[in-house]
């Protein structure tokens, strides 16, 4: 959460941002991380807060006055819709007397603020921070009003939080404007409001075996008539796994690096295998065989690897799970790929997970011949029921015919080092991506921005 | 600043009168009478009880306050004389 704004060194805080910006819930959750503290407010009922905020309980507290309960905290709450300026500034001088650390939210201070005349508002601000200061306490102001204010340069950290609909889908950003005496690292993060809470999205943390202690994975098995992802969250966005025979485009934005992508290309590969299938890749840019062999044969038995995954590249490239591709030829690379497909696959015909760089095959055979290998390779897939994907990015020339011939698309970007999936077709929430290792191989989660 | 203070009238009325005005110029005067308030009246009783009574509000931050009082204050004597 945001610890900076519950160090010492800030007494006073401004949270700004539109209405349904997530101003009140961020106010609770740090009410609720402080464990002490008043929340007044000048808008709404304590009832309408409590049935408003799953958070948020409404009890009885000392003394016979409802007040919240906040994450199993005991919040002091007053109703000051019809206040004035002046007796916020004595409920204020009554909260120095309860110790040190304790929180105020006004929430909000504007609706308060704007009955004033502003040489009158400056002063009551200067005089809540001057008390704040010198009592150990803080004052959070909650703002609705976009502009600078004098409230901006009195106080020691301001916040502000954004919406705004990427795709038909919304994104959530806190950008931390100022936080007076302490380097600010992360200025803008992702959050979202998910049950309720407050939940800043942390920066996607890529690993390697090595970097984390290695572990057999433990596989989600397939339900029926479905293959599943390997990742459970996906699995339920996808409805229970990929429907054996679809197809989908994998498009990725020019800041997101195929590096941050090999954590979840693993998990879904490794599962895929440990499931009884095989897996055969015509490469994408920028990883190297090794990255994804490597990785896989760490956390899954390598003889397993060895006999069900083959991958395409067109260097030498010393590896049993490494075909060579005619860089020369389009025809003769995905000739060599329905190779590797057959040889896979068997006698059995076990189920294959295909992978497609297009962006790749652009940059290496030109954009003309692509498309008809796309929709061939993809229509052989569905008939065999294997699952196939096909990876464009920004700058991929065929992305959109790409995308058309294919029965999903979902687009990865990053945002200040969080890494995002948002389904295009059929569209959802955009999610954060997480990856864990704890386990000792990569548990990738997503958390959706509501 | 505490010396300054001791100089000033002790006549409760009057020091509470001068209080008032500073605070209602400083503070505004919304904040004024928050402050009095939380104050109570024996803090016009002398003036050290006044200074600490400030202080134990706005901290170092009652300096300049004080000190304007002071200067008031001066300048209210100085009329009644």
């Amino acid at each position: 959460m945001l610890d900076e704004f519950l160090a010492p060194p800030i007494s006073t805080f401004l949270v700004k941002g539109n209405p349904g910006s997530g101003k009140s819930t961020l106010a609770l959750e740090l009410l609720r991380a402080s464990g002490k503290g008043t929340y007044v407010s000048t808008r709404v009922s304590k009832e309408k807060i409590a049935f408003h905020n799953q958070q948020v309980q409404m009890v009885v507290l000392e003394g016979q006055e409802m007040g919240f309960k906040v994450g199993g905290q005991a919040i002091d709450a007053k109703d000051y819709r019809l206040a004035t300026a002046g007796s916020v500034l004595s409920l204020v001088m009554e909260k120095t007397k309860s110790g040190r650390g304790a929180i105020i939210i006004l929430d909000s201070w504007d609706s308060i603020a704007k009955e004033i005349d502003p040489i009158e508002r400056l002063k009551i601000e200067k005089t809540l921070v001057a008390v704040a200061e010198s009592n150990g306490l803080k004052i959070g102001f909650i703002s609705e009003e976009p502009a600078m204010t004098t409230t901006d340069y009195l106080v020691d950290a301001v916040v502000e939080l954004t919406s705004s609909i990427t795709h038909g889908e919304r994104t959530r950003t806190l950008e931390i404007k100022k936080l007076r005496g302490q380097e600010i690292k992360r200025p803008v993060r992702l959050f979202t409001l998910k049950n309720g809470r407050f939940v800043i999205c942390p920066a996607t943390k890529v690993m390697f075996p090595g970097q984390y202690q290695a572990k057999p994975l433990s596989r989600i098995k397939n339900p029926p008539h479905l293959y599943s992802s390997g990742v459970a969250d996906m699995d339920s966005m996808l409805g229970g796994g990929f429907t054996p025979g679809s197809s989908v485009a994998l498009e990725y934005g020019t800041n997101v690096s195929a590096l941050e992508l090999l954590p979840i290309d693993t998990a879904i590969v490794a599962n895929f295998i440990l499931n009884g299938g095989c897996s055969v890749r015509l490469p994408m840019s920028g990883t190297p065989p090794g990255a994804l062999l490597d990785t896989l044969r760490a956390i899954v038995p390598p003889e397993k690897v060895n006999s069900s995954v083959r991958m395409g590249f067109y260097d030498k490239y010393d590896d049993p799970c490494v075909f060579r591709l005619d860089m020369n030829s389009v025809e003769n690379t995905f000739k060599e790929y329905w190779r590797a497909v057959e040889e896979m696959k068997g006698a059995a015909g076990r189920p294959c997970l295909m992978y497609v760089g297009v962006e790749k095959l652009e940059y290496v055979h030109g954009k003309d011949s692509i498309l008809k290998h796309v929709v061939t390779t993809a229509s052989k897939a569905k008939s065999q029921r294997d699952s196939i994907s096909f990876v464009v990015n920004e700058t991929t020339a065929t992305k959109h015919a790409v995308a058309a011939a294919s029965d999903g698309h979902m687009l990865f970007g990053t945002f200040s080092n969080t890494l995002t999936l948002q389904p295009l077709r059929p569209s959802s929430a955009i999610n954060a991506v997480g990856y864990d290792y704890d386990k000792g191989f990569p548990q990738v989660s997503f958390t959706p921005m509501v | 600043v505490t010396d300054l203070i001791a100089q000033l009238p002790s006549n409760e009325r009057t020091l509470r009168a001068v209080a008032e005005m500073v605070f209602d110029n400083v503070l505004g005067r919304s904040s004024s009478a928050a402050v009095l308030l939380r104050l109570g009246d024996d803090a016009f009783s002398d003036p050290s009880v006044l200074v600490a009574k400030l202080t134990s509000i706005f901290g170092e931050g009652s300096r300049m306050l004080v000190q304007e009082m002071v200067d008031a204050s001066k300048g209210g004597i100085k009329a009644t004389a």
